[in-house]
């Protein structure tokens, strides 16, 4: 029997008038690859935002329902959220890097996880930015503005930052959506490293990856999930029409 | 409220204040002065820093608070980063503007040939000084008025620089 990470319970999410997550029920089962799929807009970084709470800087965002990390319900009123968001590890759609060099970024993440110690500090960072793939692009401009990195870099940066936080969780929104095919290899292999100590949640667009590092698939459409089993049966053995199609889909 | 005392030109700030004094029976002072001139730039000052932060994109803030940052850590190490060039330049452009000011002070305070030596004193300000000087039928005061303006424009150019400096200096980390 597997641990639940995180278990979503009955979760409605307003905004405004709209209706974007719809009575969400599921579990992310502990050290183990969940993966989101579904079309554009449906929900999946609606969903990821709620699990840390980044979406209590919505305006005019109405919730019901809980979400429990540990069995811990993270809209409990004496729950500490920087600390809640610090296990989380989430990495945006987009990758924000901070306005500072390529090492401080990395160093960021080091300081908040409260490895200050300046001797060490280089080689994690060099540590961090080698699980990611991006040592050895960068081990010459350390130094130099993280903005001037392309995007792809960036995005490669942002992991490492979020690695380099030592959270519990690792909430990936489309982390490959601006690599090429040997980046994305890179990572989906760290991904597949890091889950014997990690929980991993990946959004993705991409069907093969998915099929690659997915143990569990969360299949949602129009901000309802339609279908979550292990990727197995997913794959295999889609149960609800909507999934059929959207296999045949992207594979057609 | 801001934008409507942005647009109020300052001899409306010199002579509400200078009606205020009165009422409250206070004699011309550099206090005073600096207390107007403060007046008349806070506004610019609010507005233009306003608009350097409305610029930071919300996936920064969303970014830090995800990396477990405190709300006041994102402000302050991460906002702060991103904004310094356009703080300074709005400080730049406030700086401009009050030293420059004649209108606010003239009620406010005043002039005199003397170096103050309190803040309870009148003081002359470098464009009160150009135009009370220039106005002088003696040519040797005259002249003085162009010293004056030639202080006034080294100042200027010398806060300009620098604060373009600075900003150059700190802009390229910016994203
Ligand atoms: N801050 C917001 N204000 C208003 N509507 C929002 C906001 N954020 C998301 N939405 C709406 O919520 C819905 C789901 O958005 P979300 O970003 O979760 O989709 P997604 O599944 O991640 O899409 P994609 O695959 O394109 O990233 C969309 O219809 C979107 O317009
Ligand atoms: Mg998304």
């Amino acid at each position: 029997m597997e641990n639940v990470k995180i278990e979503v319970e009955n979760f409605n999410l307003h905004i405004k008038n709209q209706h974007i997550l719809k009575n969400i029920n599921c579990c992310i089962p502990e050290k183990k690859i969940t993966v989101i799929m579904g079309y554009s807009g449906c929900g999946k970084t609606t969903l990821l935002k709620s699990m840390n709470r980044l979406t209590d800087l919505y305006n005019k965002v109405a919730i019901t329902g809980n979400i429990y990390l540990n069995n811990k319900n993270i809209y409990d009123k004496d729950i500490e959220i920087t600390e809640l968001r610090r296990k989380m590890g989430l990495m945006s759609q987009r990758p924000s890097s901070l306005p500072m060099s390529i090492f401080n970024n990395v160093a960021y993440g080091l300081k908040i996880s409260g490895r200050k110690k300046k001797i060490s500090m280089g080689l994690r960072i060099e540590h961090y930015l080698k699980q990611v793939n991006l040592w050895d692009e960068v081990k010459d401009r350390l130094h130099e503005p993280a903005n001037s990195l392309s995007i792809g870099q960036q995005q490669r940066l942002c992991l490492a930052r979020g690695l380099a936080v030592d959270p519990e969780l690792i909430l990936a929104d489309e982390p490959t959506s601006a690599l090429d095919p040997i980046s994305s290899a890179a990572i989906e292999n760290k991904f597949m490293d890091l889950k014997n100590s990690y929980t991993i949640v990946v959004v993705t667009h991409t069907l093969r990856q998915a099929q690659r590092i997915a143990d569990n698939i969360i299949f949602m459409n129009a901000g309802e999930i339609i279908e979550q089993s292990n990727a197995k049966d997913f794959f295999t053995n889609p149960k609800h029409e909507l999934s059929q199609k959207f296999i045949s889909g992207i594979l057609a | 409220m801001v934008d409507i005392s942005w647009g109020i030109p300052s001899i409306v700030y010199g002579t509400f204040a200078f009606s205020i004094m009165l009422y409250f029976g206070l004699r011309m002072s550099l206090l005073l002065g600096i207390i107007t001139v403060a007046a008349l730039i806070i506004p610019i000052m609010i507005r233009s820093m306003d608009e350097v932060f409305k610029t930071v994109p919300n996936e920064l803030m969303e970014a830090g608070l995800s990396l477990g940052s405190t709300f006041s850590d994102v402000a302050f190490k991460i906002y702060l980063k991103q904004c310094i060039p356009g703080v300074i330049t709005a400080i730049m452009l406030a700086f401009g503007r009050a030293i420059g000011d004649a209108a606010a002070v003239l009620f406010t305070t005043g002039f005199t040939d003397n170096i103050p030596t309190s803040l309870h004193q009148p003081a002359a300000t470098l464009p009160l000084s150009i135009f009370f000087q220039l106005s002088s039928p003696i040519e040797a005061v005259q002249n003085r008025a162009y010293a004056s303006a030639v202080v006034l424009m080294i100042i200027i150019i010398i806060v300009s620089v620098l604060g373009r400096y600075i900003s150059k200096r700190m802009n390229h980390n910016k994203i």
